[in-house]
C-alpha cells in the first residue's frame, strides 16, 4: 500500500469516526425526544381542533383520505353537535416552499371555509403570516385570496391548502349523498 | 509571570468577544438572524441563548480534536460537529420549548452555517487550547446575545408599544398568561407609526441607527485619544523669556 492510500485512508477515516460519532449521539438524543415531540404535535393538534366548531360536542376519530387529487390534505375529522349530525369537517393539510414547512387545520362547514389554525410552521416568516395574514382572515378583517402580506409564499400556499381542503369537502359531501 | 499572563489571554478570550470584537456591532457577523429574528425580545433573547450552546459546544469539541484531525478535512470536519450540536439544539428546543422552536423557524437550522460560529472553530478554536475556546465561545456567545437582544427589544418596544414577556417561554407567566409590560401604548408615539419596525425593513433601520451611534462613540474616543497624545508629546514652553545666561 503506498503513502498517498495509506494517507487517504486515515483522512477518510478520522471523518467517518466523527461523523459515525455525531450520528450515534444524534440517535440516542433523538429516542428521548420524539416522544415528547410527538406529544407536543398531539396536543397543538388537539388544541387547535377544539378552536374550530363551539357548537360541536365531540369530534370522530382522525380519519384517513383516500382521496388521489388531493396532495396537501392528509386525513380529517368531523365534528358532531349534541344531535349527532355533522356541523363540518377539519381538515389536516401539510405543504412545503422553498422557505419550510407548514402544517394546518382547515374547517370546512357546507362547502364553505371557515377558520384556519396552523399546527406547525418553520417558514422563514412565520410570525408574519400569522400577524398579518391569518389572524386578520380568521376574524373576518381579510379575505383568503390577499396573499400580500409580507409573506406571500406562505400565505399563497395557506391558501393553495385550504383550498384543497375545500375541494376536497366537496367531493366527499357528494360520495356521502349518493 | 507565566500564571499572570496565562490569566490575561483567558480574560482576553472571554472579553474581546463581549465589546472590543462584538461579533455582530463590530465585526458585522451573523446578519441573517439578526435581522430576521430580532421582531421580540423573547425570540432574540432565546436564538441568543441556542447560539451561544452551539458556539460553547462546538468551540470545545473543535479544539479537543485539533491534533487529530488532519488539515485536509478540517472544514468539513467542523461542518459536521456544528450541525451535530445544531441538531441536538433543534431537538431539545422541539420538545422542551416548542414556541421557541416555531418562532426561529428555518433560521435554527441555519446556524450550521453561521460565520460566527465557523469562523471562530477556524480561527481560535483549532488553534487554541479547549479552556481559551471554551472562553471563546461564552464570551462571543454573551456578545451576540446581548447586540440581538438590544434589537429585539427596540424593535418589539417600537413595533408593538411594549414588551412582552411569557409568549415564547412560558414557564414566565402572570396567571398562567404572558406578562406585557406596556409602554409607547397610548403615547404621542403611536404604535400604527412604529409598525415597520416589526417588518424586516425594521430590522435594518434600527441595526443601522446602533452601527452609526457605535461608530460615533469610537470616533469620539479615538479623537480623545489623539487629542491627549499630541498634547503630551508637544515640549513644553519655554517660560525665561529674558534669555539670560
Amino acid at each position: 500500500m503506498n503513502e498517498t492510500v495509506k494517507k487517504y485512508l486515515k483522512v477518510g477515516g478520522i471523518l467517518g469516526l466523527i461523523a459515525g460519532a455525531s450520528a450515534a449521539i444524534i440517535c440516542t438524543l433523538n429516542v428521548f425526544t420524539e416522544p415528547k415531540i410527538k406529544e407536543n404535535e398531539f396536543n397543538a393538534q388537539q388544541a387547535a381542533l377544539a378552536k374550530f366548531y363551539p357548537d360541536a360536542k365531540k369530534y370522530s376519530e382522525e380519519l384517513s383520505l383516500k382521496d388521489a387529487k388531493a396532495t396537501y390534505v392528509l386525513s380529517y375529522w368531523k365534528a358532531f353537535d349534541a344531535e349527532d349530525l355533522v356541523i363540518g369537517n377539519v381538515y389536516k393539510t401539510s405543504g412545503r416552499n422553498a422557505y419550510g414547512a407548514i402544517t394546518m387545520l382547515v374547517g370546512v362547514s357546507k362547502g364553505e371555509i371557515g377558520k384556519i389554525v396552523l399546527v406547525t410552521n418553520t417558514e422563514t416568516y412565520a410570525d408574519t403570516i400569522v400577524e398579518e395574514y391569518l389572524d386578520p382572515y380568521n376574524k373576518g378583517a381579510r379575505s383568503l385570496d390577499d396573499t400580500k402580506c409580507g409573506a406571500t409564499k406562505g400565505a399563497e400556499l395557506i391558501r393553495a391548502m385550504a383550498k384543497e381542503a375545500q375541494s376536497v369537502d366537496e367531493r366527499l359531501n357528494s360520495k356521502e349523498g349518493q | 509571570m507565566s500564571d499572570e499572563i496565562a490569566r490575561n489571554r483567558h480574560k482576553e478570550s472571554f472579553l474581546s468577544g463581549i465589546i472590543k470584537q462584538n461579533p455582530l456591532f463590530v465585526a458585522i457577523l451573523g446578519m441573517c438572524p439578526a435581522l430576521a429574528v430580532t421582531k421580540t425580545f423573547e425570540a432574540s433573547f432565546g436564538m441568543g441563548l441556542l447560539f451561544t450552546f452551539v458556539l460553547v459546544c462546538s468551540n470545545v469539541i473543535v479544539s479537543l480534536l485539533r491534533k487529530v484531525v488532519p488539515e485536509e478535512i478540517e472544514t468539513p470536519a467542523h461542518i459536521v460537529i456544528i450541525a451535530t450540536f445544531v441538531t441536538i439544539v433543534k431537538m431539545l428546543t422541539n420538545a422542551l420549548l416548542p414556541e421557541l422552536y416555531s418562532s426561529l423557524g428555518v433560521f435554527l437550522s441555519l446556524l450550521v452555517v453561521n460565520c460566527i460560529v465557523l469562523g471562530r472553530s477556524e480561527s481560535f478554536a483549532k488553534k487554541n487550547t479547549v479552556f481559551d475556546s471554551f472562553l471563546d465561545g461564552v464570551g462571543n456567545g454573551i456578545g451576540y446575545t446581548l447586540a440581538i437582544s438590544i434589537i429585539g427589544i427596540i424593535r418589539e418596544i417600537l413595533g408593538k408599544g411594549s414588551l412582552t414577556v411569557g409568549k415564547i417561554f412560558t414557564f414566565i407567566s402572570y396567571n398562567g398568561s404572558p406578562i406585557t409590560i406596556p409602554i409607547l401604548k397610548n403615547s404621542v408615539f403611536d404604535v400604527s407609526m412604529g409598525k415597520i419596525f416589526s417588518n424586516p425593513a425594521g430590522g435594518f433601520i434600527v441595526m443601522g441607527i446602533l452601527l452609526a451611534i457605535i461608530a460615533a462613540v469610537v470616533n469620539y474616543n479615538k479623537a480623545k485619544k489623539k487629542a491627549a497624545a499630541k498634547s503630551a508629546a508637544k515640549p513644553a514652553p519655554n517660560t525665561n523669556l529674558g534669555g539670560a545666561k
